[in-house]
C-alpha cells in the first residue's frame, strides 16, 4: 500500500463526493475497518521496531489529513443541503395568517371609556347609577320648575308619576351629594332616555357622561380649565374651548361649550364638521345652582361652589370618527365596529 | 325667534353686519341659529318709490294702461301697467330696468303692444311681501318719489333667527332681542314701542262691555279696549312685510296688528268682534266639563274644567291664550272690536295646550310665563295701530281686571361673590352697566329686577349670571382646580365591569349595545309559560310604540337580534356580548332592581354548549371566581344542554323553537349572569409556589354510569384527594362498546403537590388509591 497514493486518491474522492451520503461511503472506504490504511495501521505491530516509527508517522499523517478533509467536506455538504432544504421550504409569505378570533369594542363604549380615562387622570371618581330613577332626583332636586317642558309625558318616559327613565345622567349629581360630604369630584357614564323620534343625531336611548365637582372656591375658570384639558385629550393638543351662555335648570350660570374645530384649519374654508364656524358644540355645563345644595345635607352654598357638565357620548364619537348617523351605532354591525377596533 | 334686522334697528342702532351682531348675541346668551336674506337678491337701489303722474288707456290694449311715473329722475318715465286699482297721484313701488325681482326675473325695457315700458310698478306678490297679486301695492302718499324702496319696505333685509331658551320668553319679541343687543353692544335702547292715541266720544268702555274674572288662578289679569268704526281690510305693505319676515302670514289689518304686537313686545293679544259677543259680556272662567267650542282653525273641540275660556253670556268665545272661536271671529264686516290683552297662568296653558293638542305662537309664549305688567304696554301699541291703520275710534277707558300683581324683587349682589364664581375680576362700573342695560334698577339693598325677568331672576346667583353673560364669560381664563385631596379612581363595580369587558373582548366576543325596551310578545317568543317569574317586567307608562311597552329583564334577546343581522350580512359565526342593566320589578321599594348583567351570545358555526361554556369558564378563570354549573332547564334553552351558572345565571344552547323564532336556526348558545356574581372573593391573592416544589401528575380513567356528571366525579375526587390534591380536571369522556351499555369513561388529570416538600411516588400513589377507592364506593366507578 502506497500512503501517498492513498492520500491523493482519498482527497480526490472526498472532494468530489456529491452529498453527505456519498461522503459517508467515502469515509468507510478510506477509514472503515477494512480500509487499506486502517489495515496497514493495524499491521504496524508486526513490523520490525526500527520500521514502526517512520512508517507509523507517515500513516498517521495520511489518516489525519483524510479525517480533516472528510470533516471539512461534511460541513460544506451539510450547509449546502440545509440551504437547499430551506429553499424548498419557501412559502408565499403574503398569504394570510392563521386567524385568531378577537372581539371588537363598541364605538360608543370605547369612546366613553376613553373619556372616563381622561377624567380619572383629572382626579375624578367614576361611579355608576340606575337608569330608572325618581322624578325627585331627575327633575325636582335638579331645580326643574314644575312646568319645565322636559317633564311632560311627551318628552320623558314615565314608569309611574314618581318614577322615570332618567332623561340625563344628572340624577347622579344628587345621588353622589346625598351619599357623601364635599369635596366631590365625580364622573359617571350611562344610558339615558328621551321620547325623541330617532334621526341622524337623536335616539330614544342614548349615552351621557356627566361630571360634578364641588369644592371650596371653585369657579367657572376651573370648569373651563378642566374642559380644556378634556378637549385636548380627546380632540388634539391644539384645541381651545369657548364658553357661550345658555340655560339649564340645574346650573347657574350655564354655558354651552364649543371646541375649536379639529377638522379644519380655521381659515374659513368650508368644513363638514363645523360648517365653517371654526367651533363645534360638544357639551353643556355650568356652575352648580345653589338650589341643588338645598336638596342635600352638608353643602352650604356660602362655603362650597361647584360645576357640572354633561355630554353625549354618541355625539363625541360621531364627531371624532365622522359617523354621519348615530342610529347606525346601535345596529351592532360588525362591519362597522371592526373599523374602530 | 325670527328678527328682521330693519325692525330691530328701530330700537337699537349698530354699524356691524347683522351676522356679527348675531354672533355677539350668541356669546351673550341669545344663540344665533341662522341668518336669512329676504327681499330682492341684489341691486336694491333699482327699486324706488314712484308717483303716478298720469294714467291713460293703452292705444292697442284694453287691459293695459299707459302711465307716466316720477321716480325722482327729474324726467318722468313711461311705464305700461296691467293693474287697475290706482289713479294718477298714487304712490307706488317701481322696479327700474336692470332690477332683479325676488323670483330671479331680470327686468328689461320692454315693448308692450308697441309701447315701451321703462320699468314696472310692483304688486305685493312680485316683491314676495304677500300673496296679493290683485293689484298694485299702494304706498303712503307722503313718500318722496325717488326714495329707495328699501327705506320704506324690508325688500333688502336680513332676518336673524335666534334660539330662545325656555327661561327667556321676554326674548320671544323683537324689542326683547333689541334689549339684549343694547346690553351686549353697550348702546342705548329706544323707549317701549307704542304711543297712546287719543280716545274720543262721550261713551266709555263700560257702556260697551262688562267683564269679570271667575278664575283668577288661571288668569291673573284681563284687560281690554273697545274700538268702533273699524274698517277691516288688508294691512299696509310695511306691516305685512314685517309680520311675514318674522314668520307669520298676513291676514287682515286687525289680525296682523295683534300678531305684530306679539312679535314686537312679546304679549299675545286677541281681537273679538264685539257685536258677536253675546250680551257684550265677558266671563273669564273654567270651561264646563264637556263644553264645546269651534276654534278659528275650524276644529270642534271638547273642553274640560281645567281649560280656561273667555266666555260671553252664552258660550266660550275663545280658549284663553290658545285660540279664538269662530263665533266671535273678526271678519270683513266687523266694525266693533274688543281687543284683549291678558295674562294667563303658564302651567295651565301648557297642560291645556298639550291636552288639546293645540300649539300656537301664543301658547308657546304663555306656557313659559309672561309678565303681567306687559299688559298696558301692549295695549298702547295695539291701540295706536288700530287707530292709525283701521281708522277706528278708540272708546275712552280700559277694562283692566287684576288682583295684587307681584312687586319687583330687590336682589343683593356681592362683587366678591361674582368674582369667585366667574373667576374674573370686576369693576363696579362693569356690573352697573350690564345690569342697567338689561333693565335692572339700582335700589336700596341691591338691584330691582325688571318685571319681565321676575320668573327667572330672584337670587344673587341669577344676577351673577346676568352680569357674567353680558360681560365676562368670554374672558374667563382656564385654570385647573386645586383639588389636592381628590384621587382619580373607578368604583369597584366600574372596575369589575371594565375587567369583564376586557376578558370577553380577548375571548373573541364583540361588544354590543342594544335597546332597553322590549315588547309584550317577547315572553311568548321565549316560551315562558304563564306565571313564569321572568314574565314579570316593569311597564313604561307612555311608550312611543308597542316595541317600547316594557323594560328588558334579559339582555340576550337583543344580542340574538344583532347576531341575526350580522349572519344576514354574510358572517358564518357571530359572537357578541353586552354589559348593561336590566330592570326587575321590586314592589314596595322606591325603585325597581336594576342589576348590571353580562350576557354573551354565539350564533352560526361552532356555537354549541361547549363553546359558550368555554367563554364562561374564561371569565371564571380571569376573574378568579368559581361558578357552580348544574343542569337546570330554562324554557328558552335546550332542555338537555342548559345549566344554571352560579347562583342566578344561565347558560346553554338556545331551544330550537326559540332559535327559529329569532331566525338563528344555525345554532346559538348564550350565557347571562349578574355582574355581581363575578366579583372575586379574594381580590388580592397571595403568592403560591409553583417552581421549587414540582407537582406529581397522574391520570386516571374511571368508568361510571352515564347519568353521573363530570361535576359529581370531580366532587368525589376533590373530597377524597385531601390536601395533597392540588388540581383535578376532566380531559376526556368516552361512551361506547369498550365500557358497555349505560356506562361512560371519565378521564381526569390529577396533580398532587405539597407546599413544603417534593412528594415521593409512594405518597402520591397512596393519595391516588384513596381517590380510586372513593370513586368505587361512592359512584361504583371502576378504573379502566
Ligand atoms: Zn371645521
Amino acid at each position: 500500500m502506497n500512503p501517498d497514493s492513498v492520500q491523493s486518491e482519498g482527497l480526490q474522492a472526498i472532494a468530489v463526493a456529491p452529498d453527505t451520503a456519498a461522503l459517508e461511503q467515502v469515509r468507510i472506504a478510506l477509514l472503515g475497518r477494512k480500509a487499506p490504511l486502517v489495515l496497514a495501521l493495524r499491521e504496524l505491530g508486526s513490523l520490525p521496531p526500527e520500521d514502526r516509527g517512520p512508517r507509523g508517522k507517515v500513516l498517521n499523517q495520511v489518516r489525519q489529513s483524510l479525517e480533516a478533509a472528510l470533516d471539512a467536506r461534511e460541513s460544506e455538504l451539510e450547509a449546502a443541503e440545509l440551504d437547499d432544504r430551506l429553499r424548498r421550504d419557501r412559502i408565499d409569505v403574503t398569504l394570510p395568517g392563521a386567524r385568531v378570533e378577537r372581539g371588537f369594542a363598541h364605538l360608543i363604549e370605547q369612546t366613553g371609556r376613553e373619556i372616563l380615562e381622561v377624567l380619572v387622570g383629572l382626579g375624578y371618581r367614576i361611579s355608576d347609577g340606575p337608569e330608572v330613577d325618581t322624578v325627585y332626583r331627575n327633575f325636582d332636586a335638579l331645580n326643574h320648575a314644575p312646568t319645565h317642558p322636559t317633564r311632560q309625558a311627551t318628552d320623558t318616559y314615565y314608569i309611574d308619576e314618581h318614577t322615570v327613565l332618567r332623561t340625563h345622567t344628572s340624577p347622579m349629581q344628587i345621588r353622589t351629594m346625598q351619599s357623601q360630604p364635599p369635596p366631590v369630584y365625580m364622573a359617571t357614564m350611562g344610558r339615558c332616555y328621551r321620547r325623541d323620534t330617532p334621526d341622524a343625531t337623536h335616539t330614544a336611548m342614548f349615552t351621557q357622561i356627566e361630571g360634578l365637582a364641588v369644592d371650596r372656591g371653585l369657579s367657572l375658570a376651573h370648569l373651563k380649565g378642566t374642559l380644556l384639558a378634556f378637549a385636548r385629550e380627546m380632540f388634539g393638543a391644539d384645541r381651545e374651548v369657548r364658553l357661550r351662555p345658555h340655560f339649564f335648570p340645574f346650573t347657574e350660570p350655564s354655558v354651552e361649550v364649543d371646541v375649536s374645530c379639529f377638522n379644519c384649519a380655521r381659515d374659513g374654508s368650508p368644513c363638514r364638521v363645523c360648517k365653517g364656524e371654526g367651533w363645534v358644540e360638544v357639551l353643556g355645563a355650568g356652575m352648580v345652582d345653589p338650589a341643588l345644595f338645598g336638596y342635600v345635607e352638608g353643602y352650604d352654598p356660602e362655603l362650597w361652589t361647584g360645576y357640572a357638565w354633561g355630554m353625549g357620548v354618541e355625539r363625541i364619537a360621531a364627531l371624532r370618527h365622522a359617523v354621519p348617523d348615530i342610529r347606525w351605532l346601535w345596529e351592532n354591525d360588525l362591519r362597522l365596529m371592526e373599523q374602530f377596533g | 325667534m325670527r328678527v328682521p334686522v330693519s325692525w330691530l334697528r328701530e330700537y337699537v342702532s349698530f354699524d356691524m353686519p347683522p351676522r356679527e351682531l348675531g354672533d355677539l348675541l350668541s356669546m351673550t346668551g341669545t344663540k344665533l341659529e341662522a341668518v336669512h336674506r329676504i327681499g330682492v337678491p341684489a341691486g336694491a337701489e333699482l327699486f324706488r318709490v314712484g308717483r303716478v303722474l298720469s294714467r291713460e288707456q293703452h292705444p292697442d290694449a284694453d287691459r293695459l294702461s299707459l302711465c307716466t311715473v316720477d321716480v325722482g329722475d327729474g324726467e318722468p318715465r313711461q311705464i305700461v301697467c296691467g293693474a287697475t286699482n290706482f289713479d294718477a297721484g298714487a304712490t307706488v313701488g317701481v322696479a327700474l330696468p336692470g332690477a332683479t325681482l325676488p323670483d330671479g326675473t331680470v327686468l328689461r325695457v320692454a315693448k308692450l303692444r308697441g309701447v315701451e315700458s321703462h320699468g314696472m310698478m310692483l304688486s305685493e306678490s312680485e316683491l314676495e311681501l304677500s300673496g296679493d297679486h290683485a293689484g298694485l301695492m299702494l304706498l303712503e302718499d307722503g313718500l318722496e318719489p325717488g326714495t329707495p324702496l328699501s327705506q320704506v319696505l324690508p325688500i333688502d333685509d336680513q332676518v336673524l333667527e335666534f334660539e330662545i331658551t325656555s327661561n327667556r320668553p321676554d326674548c320671544l319679541s323683537v324689542y326683547g332681542i333689541a334689549r339684549e343687543a343694547s346690553a351686549s353692544l353697550d348702546v342705548d335702547l329706544a323707549p317701549w314701542p307704542g304711543r297712546e292715541p287719543d280716545a274720543s266720544g262721550d261713551d266709555s268702555v263700560d257702556s260697551w262691555v262688562t267683564a269679570r274674572i271667575d278664575a283668577p288662578d288661571l288668569c291673573p289679569r284681563w284687560a281690554a279696549r273697545v274700538f268702533t268704526d273699524v274698517k277691516v281690510g288688508p294691512s299696509p305693505p310695511w306691516l305685512k312685510a314685517r309680520v311675514a319676515a318674522a314668520g307669520m302670514r298676513p291676514i287682515s289689518n286687525v289680525v296682523d296688528i295683534t300678531n305684530y304686537v306679539m312679535l314686537c313686545v312679546g304679549e299675545p293679544t286677541h281681537a273679538f268682534d264685539l257685536d258677536k259677543v253675546a250680551g257684550r259680556e265677558i266671563i273669564v272662567r273654567r270651561a264646563g266639563e264637556g263644553e264645546g267650542v269651534i276654534t278659528l282653525d275650524g276644529q270642534g273641540r271638547t273642553l274640560d274644567t281645567d281649560v280656561l275660556v273667555i266666555a260671553d253670556a252664552e258660550k266660550p268665545s275663545a280658549i284663553g291664550g290658545l285660540m279664538g272661536s269662530q263665533w266671535s271671529e273678526v271678519s270683513d264686516t266687523t266694525t266693533t272690536v274688543l281687543l284683549e290683552c291678558a295674562n294667563f297662568d303658564g302651567p295651565n296653558i301648557q297642560s291645556s295646550s298639550t291636552r288639546l293638542e293645540l300649539r300656537t305662537e301664543g301658547s308657546t309664549r304663555w306656557e313659559k310665563g309672561l309678565d303681567p305688567h306687559l299688559v298696558p304696554r301692549a295695549l298702547v301699541l295695539a291701540s295706536q295701530l288700530m287707530v292709525e291703520l283701521t281708522g277706528a275710534r278708540l272708546v275712552p277707558g280700559t277694562v283692566d281686571l287684576h288682583g295684587q300683581l307681584p312687586e319687583p324683587a330687590v336682589v343683593p349682589l356681592r362683587r366678591e361673590r361674582l368674582e369667585l364664581l366667574i373667576g374674573v375680576p370686576y369693576e363696579q362700573a362693569q356690573i352697573d352697566r350690564a345690569l342697567t342695560r338689561l333693565g335692572y334698577e339700582s335700589a336700596d339693598g341691591g338691584w330691582r329686577v325688571p318685571t319681565w325677568r321676575a320668573n327667572d331672576t330672584f337670587r344673587e346667583v341669577d344676577l351673577i349670571e346676568e352680569v357674567s353673560r353680558i360681560d365676562g364669560i368670554w374672558k374667563v381664563p382656564t385654570v385647573m382646580p386645586p383639588h389636592a385631596d381628590a384621587i382619580g379612581k373607578r368604583d369597584p363595580d366600574v372596575r369589575l365591569r371594565n375587567r369583564v369587558i376586557e376578558v370577553l373582548l380577548g375571548a373573541g366576543l364583540s361588544e354590543a349595545v342594544t335597546v332597553a325596551f322590549t315588547d309584550e310578545t317577547l315572553a311568548d317568543r321565549l316560551r315562558l309559560p304563564p306565571g313564569h317569574p321572568r314574565r314579570d317586567a316593569v311597564r313604561v307608562a307612555n311608550p312611543m310604540g308597542a316595541d317600547q311597552a316594557l323594560l328588558r329583564t334579559l339582555l340576550f334577546p337583543g344580542l340574538l337580534a344583532s347576531a341575526r343581522r350580522n349572519l344576514d350580512a354574510g358572517r358564518e359565526r357571530v359572537a357578541l356580548f353586552e354589559v348593561a342593566r336590566v330592570v326587575l320589578p321590586a314592589p314596595g321599594e322606591e325603585l325597581p332592581h336594576q342589576p348590571v348583567r353580562v350576557s354573551g351570545v354565539i350564533a352560526g358555526r361552532d356555537a354549541g354548549y361547549h363553546e359558550i361554556k368555554g367563554v364562561a369558564e374564561t371569565l371564571e378563570r380571569a376573574l378568579r371566581v368559581q361558578l357552580e354549573v348544574a343542569a337546570s332547564p330554562e324554557p328558552f334553552l335546550h332542555p338537555g344542554r342548559s345549566a344554571r351558572l352560579g347562583a342566578g345565571g344561565t347558560l346553554g344552547e338556545l331551544h330550537p323553537l326559540v332559535a327559529r323564532e329569532f331566525g338563528v336556526e344555525e345554532q346559538a348558545s348564550l350565557f347571562e349572569i349578574d355582574l355581581a356574581e363575578l366579583e372575586t372573593p379574594d381580590p388580592t391573592p397571595l403568592y403560591r409556589d409553583v417552581a421549587t416544589v414540582p407537582p406529581v401528575r397522574q391520570d386516571i380513567a374511571v368508568v361510571v354510569a352515564s347519568e353521573v356528571t363530570a361535576a359529581e366525579v370531580l366532587a368525589v375526587i376533590r373530597a377524597a384527594g385531601g390536601e395533597l390534591l392540588a388540581a383535578a380536571d376532566v380531559f376526556d369522556t368516552y361512551r361506547g362498546e369498550q365500557v358497555g351499555e349505560g356506562r361512560q369513561s371519565v378521564a381526569v388529570h390529577l396533580q398532587f403537590q405539597a407546599a413544603d416538600r417534593t412528594l415521593t411516588d409512594a405518597e402520591a400513589d397512596a393519595a391516588r388509591e384513596t381517590i380510586v377507592a372513593a370513586l368505587r364506593d361512592r359512584l361504583g366507578g371502576e378504573l379502566r
